[in-house]
């Protein structure tokens, strides 16, 4: 999959195979099936996001790849992930939850990306915590954004290429 | 029976244990391989798999392998790696310095247990 991601293509994001990560992620690790947010207006209408998850990708085309949640969010993933009871979670597990959140997606694009020029070695991920956080880029840094959602749970994706 | 599971998120030892609890088996727990050398020291009897991580600060998951592996007390001990890195060299090199499975996230629950009684049964071999 992806072999058409030769140096032709080192000025783009491969943001479809992102999405391709995330989907099966979730998918696999809490059962919740996420579509894409077509509209804008429908994104903003929560426009909260507390936890990042993020990771840099080391490659030829370096990247770093940010998921962003709502609190609600973080803890229905990770109370799904986990079995555990909502009310049992505390603020560090839904910090680490969304850590390992983005290291997965970003193991699971890597293999997909293995002999393309986008291949990249994982970095250790980190978290960014705080009260309705937004990435800011400067106007030369490319970047992908997408929104998924399913029911209450909503998570943004963004790739920042540089 | 113990299970020693190595990683460095909280959150994947929380589901680790949820399906060692299904197994009925005991989980111990280590952050990094320091840790679990610690624990290995102390524990390795009753130790009957380790789980291991790849990416972790310190000593890295294929570290902590081969030197499980090199040690007369613990290298009977069935070791499968649990990780994101998915790529076939990381694969290969893991299953030939002594892994019994390699299981790549994310996983299911299903998955898991499945993969653990496999290296419990080949461990008892």
């Amino acid at each position: 999959m992806c072999k058409h991601y030769n140096d032709d293509y080192i000025d783009e994001i491969p943001g479809d195979v992102f999405t391709e990560a995330l989907y099966n992620v979730v998918y696999t690790m809490t059962g919740f099936n996420v579509e894409k947010k077509i509209s804008e207006e429908e994104v903003e209408k929560k426009p909260s996001r507390d936890i990042v998850g993020a990771m840099v990708l080391a490659g030829k085309k370096n990247m770093v790849l940010v998921v962003s949640v709502n609190k609600a969010t973080a803890s229905l993933l990770v109370s799904y992930m986990t079995g555990m009871d909502l009310t049992e979670l505390k603020e560090e597990d839904l910090h680490d939850g969304i850590t390992e959140f983005a290291n997965m997606v970003a193991g699971s694009a890597k293999v997909m990306l293995t002999d393309t020029v986008f291949s990249y070695k994982l970095t250790s991920p980190f978290a960014v915590v705080g009260e309705n956080i937004g990435i800011i880029s400067k106007k030369s840094v490319m970047q992908y954004c997408q929104t998924f959602c399913a029911n209450e749970v909503e998570i943004k994706i963004q790739i920042f290429s540089f | 029976m113990k299970v020693l599971t190595v990683d460095d998120s909280s959150v994947v030892r929380k589901i680790i244990r949820g399906a060692v609890e299904v197994l009925e088996y005991q989980l111990l727990e280590a952050e990094d391989g320091y840790e679990a050398l610690d624990i290995l020291e102390k524990q390795y009897v009753d130790v009957k798999l380790i789980l291991l991580d790849w990416n972790m600060p310190g000593i890295n998951g294929f570290e902590l392998l081969k030197s499980i592996k090199e040690n007369k007390k613990y290298k009977k001990i069935p070791v499968m790696m649990v990780t994101t890195e998915s790529e076939k060299e990381n694969i290969i090199q893991a299953i030939q310095a002594g892994a019994c499975h390699y299981l790549v996230k994310p996983f299911t629950m299903d998955e898991l247990t499945k993969r653990m009684l496999e290296c419990v049964g080949k461990g008892e071999v």
